[in-house]
């Protein structure tokens, strides 16, 4: 017999010893070892407790006794889970539904044939062993979520936790008998309770996190009341149609230090440049403005030197605010309803001067009809401003092109110049902030932060800008921004 | 400028060369400038000269320009005096809660040049009259 094993240990509990004899013939035939016989059930949970056999096959009746082999079978089954095997002549309803209470392995009736016998053995041997890998499994699956260093929680589709390791029980100082059970916004302080939960319903409503896992961040609190910033993850599993939630959790109140010192940081420097640099340019202006007294030509070109570099310090210097501003996220968006066609010009006038001393012509194509958009008008300003003054630096001659035009609920201009255009390296990153870090030999005379802030401007109006060129060619830069009556942004006053 | 009663602007500003930056516009224009190099003594003076339009900065020792705003704005015989904000702070959240505090006027430095707020004033000035 390929799958016997005479190791595997039965234990026989029968009343009528003529019918043990023959299962034990059959069973060690069968090339399993009978190391017990009982014929009443107050003996079989004897043997069983003393013996350990590895299986039982039970009589359910068996009148000698006080105990019928199910009220037997539900004492081993509370004390030493061994599986039973029931045999029984009655295979009447009653008898079966009242054997199942115990959840037998299987079910014998009285005469069975050998090749039933086996199947039986065979199928408890197998689902035995299963379940013995399942709880091998589940113990090993439980030793690595509890050694994690990440907090795990799993909660379940009413947010009551299910399941909560040993580093949620040090990151939030209550065990996991305390918290099992109750709602996961326990460990949320009370006042962001109801955002969290919001958040929650929305993630689960839209299925955020599916496929891609989503971290969201949020204030967290322990059980002795005090907060920390947390970040987490939301999957989702499906077992027997119940949905669970595992929550990977993680205390980022460092990280925050980090970046706050860092935003802190580049807000005060900038800040405290600032005074300075307008400072010199309002000195400028008022000595351009005759303040004090007559210039000469000389003194006017140094004048206009110093205008223009301390102009070009206070871009970047705005530059960086913004930068941190975004960073920080605390760049807000009001909206107002422009025509595009209107808001190209004042952009062009700026930098005319600039343009014109290079010899390069701006041409300035209107759409024919207006391109209603709803915008943040400075925002939006100062996103043209980045991206054609780019153009005006890197274009030594030929012209720089500005259309304004719609298509298909989009509102596009396009900024074309007849410049060197973009190094295929250089493009990959052109809207990255980490520009600045690469000491790129294209950055003239700004910091390279230009473009990320302009694309990130875009983005806060639900627009975005993208870019082709050909290297000897040109450039051409085309932002896009949905059309008013398609804008979700939220329109708050008219402005035409 | 007209012959017109000169009217009286004072600047409440730390950095000594934002004072003479607009004492000097402003003088050159015809008004009367007077000075103010902290909040404190800013109020005292908006309270005993009663300027006709008052130039605050927000980042301002010993007391801040939003604190200014705020006492100006608590006392009925000052709390009509038109302020023109100018600080270096160019964040919505500056802007929107000084003009929550009743600002007319909200300039950065450095983005609008004297020449810029000097024509604010002018037209503030006479729209008031």
């Amino acid at each position: 017999m390929p799958f016997a094993d005479s190791r595997y240990r039965i234990l026989i509990v029968e009343d009528e010893s003529l019918v043990a004899d023959e299962i034990q013939d059959t069973i060690e035939r069968l090339g399993y070892a009978v190391i017990g016989r009982a014929s009443t059930g107050e003996e079989g949970i004897d043997q069983a407790r003393e013996l350990k056999p590895d299986m039982i096959l039970m009589d359910v009746v068996m009148p000698r006794g006080r105990l019928d082999g199910i009220a037997a079978s539900r004492v081993i089954k509370k004390e030493m889970d061994i599986p039973v095997i029931f045999l029984t002549a009655f295979g009447g309803d009653k008898v079966i539904q009242k054997a199942k209470d115990v959840d037998p392995f299987g079910f014998l009736i009285k005469p069975f044939q050998e090749t039933e016998l086996r199947a039986a053995i065979e199928f408890g041997i197998y689902r035995k062993d299963m379940q013995k890998r399942l709880i091998e499994s589940e113990k090993k699956y439980r030793s690595v979520v509890n050694t994690a260093i990440e907090v795990i929680i799993t909660i379940d589709i009413h947010m009551n936790i299910s399941f909560w390791n040993k580093a949620a029980e040090i990151m939030f100082q209550y065990t996991a008998g305390e918290v099992e059970g109750q709602p996961f916004t326990l460990i949320i302080p009370e006042r962001f309770r109801k955002d969290l939960q919001r958040e929650l319903d929305r993630m689960v409503l839209t299925e955020e996190w599916n496929p891609n896992v989503k971290t969201t961040q949020c204030v967290a609190r322990r059980k002795d009341d005090s907060e920390f910033p947390m970040e987490f993850s939301l999957a989702s599993w499906i077992v027997d149609d119940e949905i669970y939630f595992t929550i990977i959790a993680r205390d980022i109140t460092e990280r925050k230090k980090v970046e706050q010192m860092k935003t802190d940081f580049v807000s005060l420097v900038s800040h405290q440049l600032k005074t300075p640099v307008a400072g010199i340019m309002g000195c400028v202006d008022n000595m351009m403005n005759g303040l004090t007294g007559e210039l000469t030509e000389k003194q006017i070109e140094y004048l206009n030197v110093m205008n223009e570099i301390s102009q070009r310090s206070y871009r970047i210097i705005n530059d960086l605010l913004n930068v941190s501003r975004i960073e920080r996220g605390v760049v807000s968006v009001t909206s107002n309803t422009v025509d595009l066609n209107d808001l190209i010009k004042p952009v062009l006038d700026r930098f005319s001067a600039e343009a014109g001393a290079k010899g390069l012509t701006l041409n300035y194509i209107k759409s024919r009809k207006p391109v209603d958009v709803i915008v943040d008008k400075d925002k939006l300003f100062e996103a043209m401003s980045n991206v054609i003054h780019n153009a005006v630096k890197f274009t030594e001659k030929g012209s720089i092109e500005v259309r304004v035009r719609d298509v298909g609920g989009m509102g596009f201009v396009e900024v074309s110049d007849t410049g060197p255009g973009i190094d295929p390296d250089i493009m990959k990153a052109l809207f990255n902030r980490d520009q600045i870090f690469m000491g790129s030999p294209s950055v003239k005379g700004g910091c390279g932060l230009g473009l990320y802030i302009a694309k990130e401007f875009m983005k806060l109006m639900n627009g975005d800008i993208m870019v082709s060129s050909r290297l000897g060619k040109g450039s051409r830069f085309t932002f896009e921004i949905p059309l008013a009556k398609h804008n979700k942004l939220k329109k708050k006053k008219k402005d035409a | 400028m007209s012959n017109k009663k000169k009217s009286k602007i004072l600047i409440v500003e730390d950095e000594p060369v934002f004072r003479l930056i607009y004492r000097g516009v402003l003088e050159k224009e015809g008004y009367e400038v007077l000075e103010a190099e902290d909040g404190v003594q800013g109020l005292k003076l908006i309270k005993q000269e009663m300027p006709d339009l008052v130039l605050l900065d927000l980042i301002l020792p010993r007391m801040t320009g939003y604190e200014v705003l705020d006492k100006i704005r608590a006392d009925n015989s000052v709390r009509k005096i038109p302020v023109i904000v100018l600080s270096v702070l160019g964040g919505e959240e500056n802007v929107e809660k000084a003009l929550g505090l009743g600002v007319c006027q909200y300039r950065v430095k450095g983005d609008s040049s004297p020449t810029n707020i000097l024509s604010v004033i002018k037209d503030m000035l006479d729209d008031g009259k």
